[in-house]
């Protein structure tokens, strides 16, 4: 059996001339937490779709517990639970109609423990599930994912659409109960707080291509931030040099920021080829570290002349 | 068991549907069968003979393939529009066979939907004193040829709404060329085993194809 529960190999997928998902080689350890990262419209949804088999990829392989993606086992299917962005259910139904329509697929349910849930978040089951707020829908796919014990959970950013102390609620009541030995997780999220509490490692996607794959913590010691203060204010098309480890440098009133991965001596000798008055090396928090790293390359505008 | 499920979730779906269907059924019986309100509206039908008449089957079956299409339809287009199809299809079964399962519950349905009020009304005409002459069930033979063709409307509907394509070109085409077949199908069908014979062949091309397009679509 593979150490991966999922793995892609230049996984590919465009829609007409827009290029979505670009060559992802993606390996997913067994028993890990993965935190799938990026902004909107960065490909997360359509690869966690190619993954599941719902979206046919236009090029390259993927295996989700050692099955092809574009042949996914009825078996394989039920050891995992899939949780689509927006949580899709059908609105009309209450959520005993749903447990049953639902429990009629699998041969292991576990009845106990979906009520249990549904006890937990206070949902009444003869209601219908339009009659509950987004958060609660929430908290119905979580139970009807969970009743059938997967090995594998994939969460497609499970938490859009929710405010931020419903999200907050929903992360905290997830990981509570969806933290089992050996049981490996995959959530895209656009929200760094929600992956950074309980990711063991993260991926993050750019513009279809997954810029960086690592233990949480490696990444946010790797990414340092070069501040080159100048004088005057550079010209605005100033860029840094291009160099292995360089994510993107932007002009900043007085200032070139450049957001650099593992940097050394190299670095360093580039930047001094600018002649700032100063070079300051600062550490970044996760947070800064993924918007550094996501953000597009574009300098702040000179609203005060600068 | 998931194949009864899903027949019982696309019959709760459905009954929107289901309602206004009766409703239009009711008025084109009415209307068929002489009634003053209805006949004021509609003037250009009825009263008729029950069942034998050409009237007669070009109103009910009016009624009844335009549900038949929206029932099909109906299915898919609202599993899009909801993005359940990524609920669905994930349940622990073969994709194609979930698609396949689910448009033949619609079939089931359809048919029934369809048979009901002819049903309702065929009893209605056989109480003593409705009808000047009695009413014979071996009338509505004509009517159950025809309603046979309506697995292969609902599939054909079925199938351009799964479809991929534009609503003016491609998407429409397995709804389109089922047309023909239907005439060719009821022209051709001189006894009842021939068109079971025939409508089986159809239905059987027509998941095949569905099956085809399950494996290929983009469900997202």
């Amino acid at each position: 059996m593979s150490s991966y529960a999922i793995e892609t190999e230049n996984l590919c997928k465009a829609y007409g001339k827009k290029v979505v998902v670009n060559h992802l080689n993606l390996k997913v350890p067994t028993g890990c937490v993965y935190g799938f990262l990026g902004r909107n419209g960065a490909g997360k949804s359509t690869t966690t779709k190619m993954l599941m088999g719902m979206l046919p990829p236009d090029a390259g392989s993927g295996r989700l517990l050692g099955d092809d993606i574009t042949n996914i086992q009825p078996s394989t299917r039920a050891r995992v639970a899939y949780i689509a962005e927006g949580h899709p259910l059908y609105a009309w139904m209450t959520i005993k109609q749903l447990n049953l329509f639902t429990k009629s697929f699998y041969d292991r349910w576990d009845q106990t423990l979906f009520d249990r849930i549904i006890d937990h978040f206070q949902l009444a089951t003869n209601r219908a599930v339009k009659r509950f707020s987004k958060g609660q829908q929430a908290q119905i796919s979580l139970a009807l994912a969970l009743a059938p014990d997967p090995e594998l959970l994939i969460l497609d950013d499970p938490t859009l659409g929710l405010d931020t102390v419903v999200r907050r609620d929903f992360m905290e009541s997830m990981i509570q109960i969806i933290q089992k030995q050996g049981r490996t997780i995959l959530f895209s999220s656009h929200i760094l707080g929600d992956v950074e509490r309980v990711a063991d490692r993260i991926g993050i996607m750019v513009d279809g291509v997954l810029r960086a794959d690592c233990p949480t913590d490696v990444f946010k010691q790797s990414l340092v931030k070069f501040v080159l203060e100048f004088d005057s204010p550079p010209p605005p098309g100033l860029k840094f040099p291009e160099a292995k480890g360089v994510v993107h440098s932007r002009v900043f009133f007085h200032q070139l920021h450049v957001v650099i991965v593992n940097p050394n001596d190299d670095h360093l000798q580039l930047a001094e080829t600018l002649q700032p008055k100063e070079i300051i090396r600062e550490q970044m928090n996760l947070e800064d570290a993924f918007l550094e790293y996501t953000r597009e390359k574009r300098d702040v505008l000179s609203f005060f002349g600068g | 068991m998931w194949v009864l499920q899903i027949f019982y979730k696309e019959f709760l779906s459905l009954r929107p549907l289901i309602g206004l269907a009766a409703i239009a059924f009711l008025i084109a019986l009415l209307g068929l069968n002489g009634n003053r309100v209805v006949m004021s509206y509609i003037g250009t039908i009825g009263p008729t003979y029950p069942f034998l008449t050409l009237t007669f089957g070009y109103v009910y079956f009016l009624v009844a393939f335009a549900v038949t299409v929206v029932i099909g339809f109906w299915q898919t287009q609202f599993e899009f529009a909801r993005g359940t199809w990524l609920f669905l299809l994930h349940r622990p079964q073969r994709i194609d066979l979930l698609v396949i399962v689910k448009a033949l519950c619609g079939a089931i349905l359809a048919l029934s939907i369809c048979a009901v009020p002819a049903i309702l009304y065929g009893l209605y005409l056989s109480i003593p004193g409705v009808l000047p002459a009695p009413f014979q069930w071996s009338y509505t033979g004509q009517f159950w040829r025809l309603w046979m063709l309506i697995p292969i409307l609902q599939l054909g509907s079925y199938a351009s709404g799964l479809r991929q394509g534009r609503w003016y070109v491609s998407k429409l085409c397995p709804l389109l060329a089922v047309i023909p077949v239907m005439v060719l199908a009821y022209i051709l069908s001189i006894n009842w085993f021939l068109l079971v014979f025939i409508v089986s062949v159809i239905v059987t091309l027509q998941l095949l194809e569905l099956r085809q397009e399950a494996l290929q679509r983009d469900f997202s």
